[in-house]
C-alpha cells in the first residue's frame, strides 16, 4: 500500500521548516522547489504522513502538501497526481489518501505573465512555488486586488464544497480509500455568520453534514479540527503548527482511527 | 421520469426570448406568460416530450459560466432524495466565462467578456429598474481588474475541466443517467497541444464521462443545427431547438 497525503503547512511542516534556506556552501535554497535535497528529506521525515506511513507499513509515502497552500491547490495537485498514475496504469486502489483541508479563504491563480506557474493567495500573504526574480512585487499586488475585490465568504464556502466534492467523488469513483481531516472547524464560522437563530444554526449544521456525508472524515465529523489530535500546550510551540512530537501524535491518532474503522481494508 | 437541464443561452432560448420581464430576471421559476412560452418552446421541452418525462426542470441562463452551471446543478441535485427516474443533460458553456459573488448587491455576476456580464441576484424579486450608474460601474470596475490581472486562457481551461470532472464524478457516483455536451471546443483544442498535463486531463475527461456523440471533441451542439435554423447571433431559432432535441433524443435512445 502507498500513502498519499496533501494539505497546507500543517502537513508540510510549517514553523519547523522555513521556505528560505542557505546551504553549507552559502547557496540560497527555496524549499518548495528543493526536492531531493537533504533539508527537504529531513522535512518529509519529520511530518505526520511519514510517521503514519510507517505505522501503516506503506511501501511509499507521497506528500504533496505546501505551506500556505489552498484547497484549490490541494484538489489540483491531487487530481493531477492520480490522473497521471491512472494513465501510467497504476492500481489506484493500492493507495490510501489523507487530505487535510485548509482555510477556505485561500486560493490560487495562474500567473501567465511572470512565473508561468501557480501562485498561492492567502489573507495577508502570497507565495509562488516557481518564483522568479522580482515577480513577488507583482504577486503582492494581485493578492491585494484579490482580497479587496473578489474575496468573500459566500465565494469561499461555495468553492470549499466544490473542492470537497471534486476530490471526494473522484476518490470514491476510483475506489481509493481516504480520510478527510479539517484544519479548523470547517463550516462552523460560515454557519455562525449565516444563522439567524439557534434552530437555524442546527439546521445549517445538519445541512453541511449531509452535504459532505459521502466521504470519510476523521471522527466522522467535518467540523472536528485536527488540533484535537495533539496535546496543544506541549506540541504547538508557537500556537500555530505542530512540533515534531505533535506530528507523531497526529500520526498516531490517524492510525488509531484508520484501524478502528478498518479504512485500509479492501 | 424527470429531466434536469442546465446550460447557457443556447439552452435558455437566447435571442428568441427576453432576459427580463417587468424588470425582473427571468429564471426557470418565474411565473409569467413570457416564461411559460419560453419553457414550452426550447429544446429541453421537446426533449422531455420525446423522452416521455413528466417534468422538465431547466436552470439555464444567458451568460452562464461553467462555474455557475456546476454550482446551480449541485444546488438542485443535492436537494433531491431519489435519482432513479432522473435524466440529466448538461450543456457546458465556453471556458472563458467566469462568475464571482457580489456581496454588496447580493448575487452572482456571470462574466462572458470584458464588457459583457449578467447580474443574477439571490433575491428573485430584485428590481433591475434600480440598476444605477454606481451599480454598473462597481461591477465593471471588478471586470476590468479581473481581465487585466487574473484572467489566463490556461486557467480558464483547467477550471472548466475541473468542473466537468467534478460533476461527472458526482453523477457517476450517484448512478444518475446523464449526457454532457459542449457549446464550443475551440479553447480546449487550442490548449490541448501546449502541455502534456492539459492533454492528459482532456483525454481523461473525454474518456471517463458520457459525452454526446461519445466524444468530448464532437459533443458540441452548434454543428447539429442547420444554418437556416440559427438566429443572427448564432443561437438556435425555434426549429433549431427542435433539431437539438431530436439529435439528443436519438443519442440518448
Amino acid at each position: 500500500m502507498k500513502l498519499y497525503s496533501n494539505g497546507c503547512s500543517y502537513t508540510w511542516g510549517g514553523t519547523l521548516f522555513n521556505f528560505d534556506y542557505f546551504d553549507e556552501g552559502g547557496n540560497h535554497v527555496w524549499l518548495p522547489n528543493a526536492e531531493g535535497t537533504e533539508i527537504d528529506k529531513k522535512r518529509l521525515e519529520t511530518v505526520y504522513p511519514h510517521h503514519l506511513g510507517k505505522l501503516l507499513n506503506a511501501s511509499e509515502v507521497i506528500n504533496q502538501s505546501m505551506g500556505g497552500g489552498s484547497n484549490d491547490r490541494i484538489v489540483r495537485t491531487t487530481l493531477d497526481y492520480f490522473i497521471n498514475a491512472k494513465l501510467r496504469g497504476e492500481d489506484l486502489t493500492d493507495y490510501f489518501v489523507t487530505i487535510q483541508w485548509t482555510d477556505p479563504s485561500r486560493t490560487e491563480i495562474y500567473d501567465q505573465n511572470f512565473d508561468d506557474g501557480y501562485i498561492g493567495l492567502l489573507n495577508g500573504n502570497v507565495f509562488s512555488e516557481n518564483g522568479r526574480n522580482n515577480s513577488y512585487i507583482h504577486h503582492e499586488k494581485l493578492q491585494k486586488l484579490y482580497y479587496k475585490h473578489f474575496n468573500n465568504s459566500k465565494d469561499d464556502y461555495t468553492r470549499l464544497i466544490k473542492n470537497i466534492y471534486s476530490l471526494g467523488y473522484f476518490l470514491k469513483y476510483h475506489n481509493i480509500p481516504h480520510i478527510f481531516i479539517s484544519l479548523g472547524q470547517l463550516f462552523i464560522p460560515w454557519i455562525n455568520a449565516q444563522a439567524t437563530s439557534e434552530d437555524h444554526w442546527v439546521k445549517l449544521l445538519d445541512h453541511y453534514h449531509s452535504v459532505v456525508k459521502d466521504f470519510t472524515w476523521l471522527y466522522n465529523d467535518a467540523n472536528q479540527a485536527l488540533s484535537v489530535c495533539v496535546n496543544f500546550e506541549n506540541c504547538m510551540p508557537k500556537g500555530s503548527h505542530p512540533s515534531e512530537e505533535g506530528h507523531r501524535q497526529i500520526a498516531n491518532a490517524l492510525y488509531n482511527y484508520i484501524v478502528e474503522k478498518k479504512l485500509t481494508e479492501k | 421520469m424527470k429531466l434536469f437541464v442546465n446550460g447557457c443561452s443556447y439552452s435558455y432560448g437566447g435571442n428568441i426570448y427576453p432576459l427580463y420581464d417587468d424588470d425582473k430576471l427571468i429564471t426557470f421559476y418565474t411565473e409569467t406568460d413570457v416564461n411559460k412560452q419560453r419553457l414550452s418552446n426550447i429544446w429541453s421541452y421537446h426533449l422531455g416530450k420525446n423522452l416521455g418525462v413528466k417534468e422538465v426542470v431547466n436552470y439555464s441562463l444567458c451568460s452562464n459560466s461553467n462555474e455557475a452551471i456546476l454550482r446551480t446543478s449541485l444546488d438542485y441535485l443535492d436537494n433531491l432524495s431519489d435519482y432513479n427516474d432522473l435524466r440529466v443533460v448538461i450543456q457546458w458553456s465556453n471556458p472563458d466565462r467566469f462568475e464571482f459573488y457580489d456581496e454588496i448587491n447580493r448575487g452572482w455576476i456571470q462574466i462572458s467578456g470584458s464588457k459583457s456580464w449578467l447580474f443574477v441576484p439571490d433575491d428573485p424579486d430584485f428590481d433591475f429598474s434600480n440598476q444605477n450608474e454606481y451599480f454598473i460601474n462597481h461591477i465593471q470596475e471588478r471586470l476590468d481588474i479581473f481581465y487585466k490581472h487574473f484572467y489566463s486562457e490556461y486557467e480558464a481551461v483547467i477550471k472548466s475541466l475541473n468542473h466537468f470532472e467534478l460533476l461527472g464524478e458526482y453523477l457517476e457516483n450517484r448512478k444518475i443517467k446523464y449526457v454532457f455536451c459542449l457549446l464550443t471546443y475551440g479553447l480546449f483544442d487550442k490548449l490541448k497541444h501546449t502541455t502534456i498535463g492539459i492533454k492528459n486531463k482532456i483525454d481523461h475527461i473525454s474518456n471517463s464521462y458520457r459525452w454526446f456523440n461519445n466524444d468530448m471533441s464532437c459533443s458540441t451542439l452548434r454543428p447539429v443545427i442547420p444554418e437556416n435554423m440559427l438566429t443572427i447571433s448564432g443561437h438556435p431559432d425555434l426549429n433549431g431547438h427542435k433539431e437539438i432535441a431530436s439529435r439528443l433524443h436519438s443519442y440518448i435512445k
